[in-house]
């Protein structure tokens, strides 16, 4: 599976995941910042954030896997796309 | 401001924040890449003691306001402030806002202005600018990618940015398809409204919860190619082509009215220019590559978008093109209607030209050559500007279909209108055309 597809489909479940959770079991400003972050926004985003983090978590693995495999099957120094 | 000289004084209370951003290498970092606009620690007298430190930045020629921008630089400005952002956290900082009003534009390209937006990093918090940035940017973005360019100046009304669920209900649906607006505008807008006033930020205060590094890189990173996919082209403005076809002028009329210009701006030698009403900038070149400072303001935002591709595109220096009706010009706004300027408060310039412009504001628009003259001696100390006569085909063409209310419209009456602000320094006709070049001298 191509990684823009898998990224897609993970995306897809989770903005299900999201529009439903809004779980408001989460963070707690500690201290006042200057600028009013908005309690709707600031807790939104540790949701999405922890999507997003395990994208890039995601993402990275893949990256990593996809070379393991291109340094193993290759023999002979080749050209490789990045 | 101190004899003519910007200062910005850093407190106490924001000393460890600013020792930081320099020990940090953040500072020198930004500054290098053109991003943060570059200052030097003076010793000064501080306006309120005590002081930490006095800081003179250096002066940004024109300021304005991204309900003057184009969407390219909005877009611009969007993309910067996210590197901006993302470069702060490799030093271990991160900005406190996220407002498009502090970015300015250098030579065409954004660059931030508030050297104190900066806070040390803790990356266990959401980015507490999240939300400044999906209503300063993405939203404004998002409504002219999908909707309309004109919406772009909702942003003058809103002074925090789009509210999110206004965004929402006025862009198409399809615009939410897309995951990454889908979770930044609109499902951002519905976690607004749930959590509006239900008291839960007394109960989240309560708890602990988790945000991390990988989360903040997440949200940038979505951030950043949810602008970068956003586009805008400026193809079905009416205006674009006007100098490509240039319907009034003749060659040799282009070529002389070109000469007149350039012999009144080596003449006058201003050190800044308004070029009102100058479409892609053919005319404003004329001041910007003899190094002179030059805005060049017109009402089509898809001229303006193009003028700022070619200042880009060409790394072009001393010119900044910017949206602005000059029948409607950009208010005082804000507090006291003093937040930010009007755009005769951020004059006058030193020259203004107003080439083939005059006939669209006293015909087109209405206004009697009287209140004309007013309005452009406010705007500037020199004028050189075109008389375009009813015999002309441009004005033939307005007043086809129109009653003919304009008994005061001539050469004599422009004159003299003009005669009591101004003193006429030079008139030049154009060849092979029935224009008229002055330059002029405010009294």
């Amino acid at each position: 599976m191509r990684p823009g597809i898998a990224r897609s489909i993970l995306f897809a479940g989770v903005f299900a995941l999201v529009l439903l959770a809004a779980a408001p079991a989460i963070a707690a400003p500690r201290h006042i910042a200057y600028l009013d972050p908005g309690t709707g926004s600031y807790m939104f985003q540790v949701v999405v954030g922890a999507v997003l983090g395990v994208a890039v978590s995601m993402k990275l693995m893949w990256k990593r896997t996809l070379a393991r495999f291109s340094r193993r099957s290759s023999r002979d120094p080749q050209p490789k796309d990045s | 401001m101190r004899d003519g000289v910007l200062y910005r004084q850093v407190n106490p209370v924001f000393a460890e924040q600013y020792d930081l951003l320099i020990s940090s290498g953040l500072f020198a970092a930004l500054v290098e890449r053109g991003l943060l606009i570059p200052h030097e620690e003076v010793d000064e007298e501080p306006a309120a003691a005590p002081a930490h430190r006095i800081l003179r930045p250096e002066r940004i020629e024109f300021v304005c306001y991204p309900y003057e921008w184009c969407f390219g630089q909005l877009k611009d400005a969007a993309l910067a402030t996210l590197e901006i952002q993302t470069v702060a956290m490799e030093h271990g900082m991160s900005l406190r806002d996220a407002s498009a009003f502090n970015i300015q534009f250098r030579d065409g390209r954004p660059v931030l202005i508030d050297t104190l937006s900066f806070e040390r990093l803790d990356a266990s918090e959401p980015w507490v600018a999240y939300r400044q940035f999906c209503q300063h940017f993405l939203a404004p973005l998002a409504l002219v990618a999908y909707r309309d360019a004109r919406l772009q100046r909702l942003t003058q009304l809103h002074l925090d940015g789009i509210p999110l669920d206004l965004a929402a209900g006025l862009l198409p649906k399809r615009a939410g398809l897309k995951p990454s607006l889908g979770m930044h505008l609109f499902a951002h807008a519905r976690s607004q409204r749930r959590h509006g006033s239900d008291g839960s930020t007394e109960r989240a205060a309560r708890r602990r919860g988790g945000f991390n590094e990988r989360a903040f890189a997440g949200v940038i990173g979505s951030l950043r190619s949810a602008v970068s996919d956003l586009s805008w082209s400026p193809d079905d403005s009416p205006w674009a082509g006007y100098y490509d076809e240039a319907p009034s002028y003749s060659a040799q009329a282009s070529e002389h009215k070109r000469e007149i210009v350039e012999s009144f701006v080596d003449r006058v030698r201003p050190g800044s220019v308004w070029d009102l009403g100058g479409n892609t900038g053919a005319f404003a070149r004329i001041a910007s590559s003899r190094g002179i400072p030059t805005v060049c303001f017109d009402a089509d935002p898809g001229c303006v978008e193009r003028a700022h591709a070619a200042v880009v595109g060409g790394r072009e220096t001393n010119l900044l093109p910017l949206v602005m009706d000059l029948s409607n010009p950009s208010p005082g706004v804000g507090i006291a209607n003093r937040e930010r300027a009007s755009l005769a408060e951020r004059g006058p310039a030193d020259m203004a030209l107003a080439l083939a412009l005059v006939h669209h504001l006293a015909i087109g628009n209405n206004v009697p050559l009287d209140l004309l003259a007013d309005d452009l001696r406010r705007l500037c100390t020199w004028l050189a500007i075109e008389f375009v006569p009813k015999t002309d085909p441009q004005v033939r063409s307005m007043l086809a279909l129109r009653e003919d209310v304009f008994p005061g419209y001539t050469r004599e009456g422009f004159e003299d209108a003009f005669g009591r602000r101004f003193s006429r320094e030079q008139t030049e006709e154009i060849r092979d055309s029935e224009r008229v070049l002055y330059l002029m001298r405010g009294r």
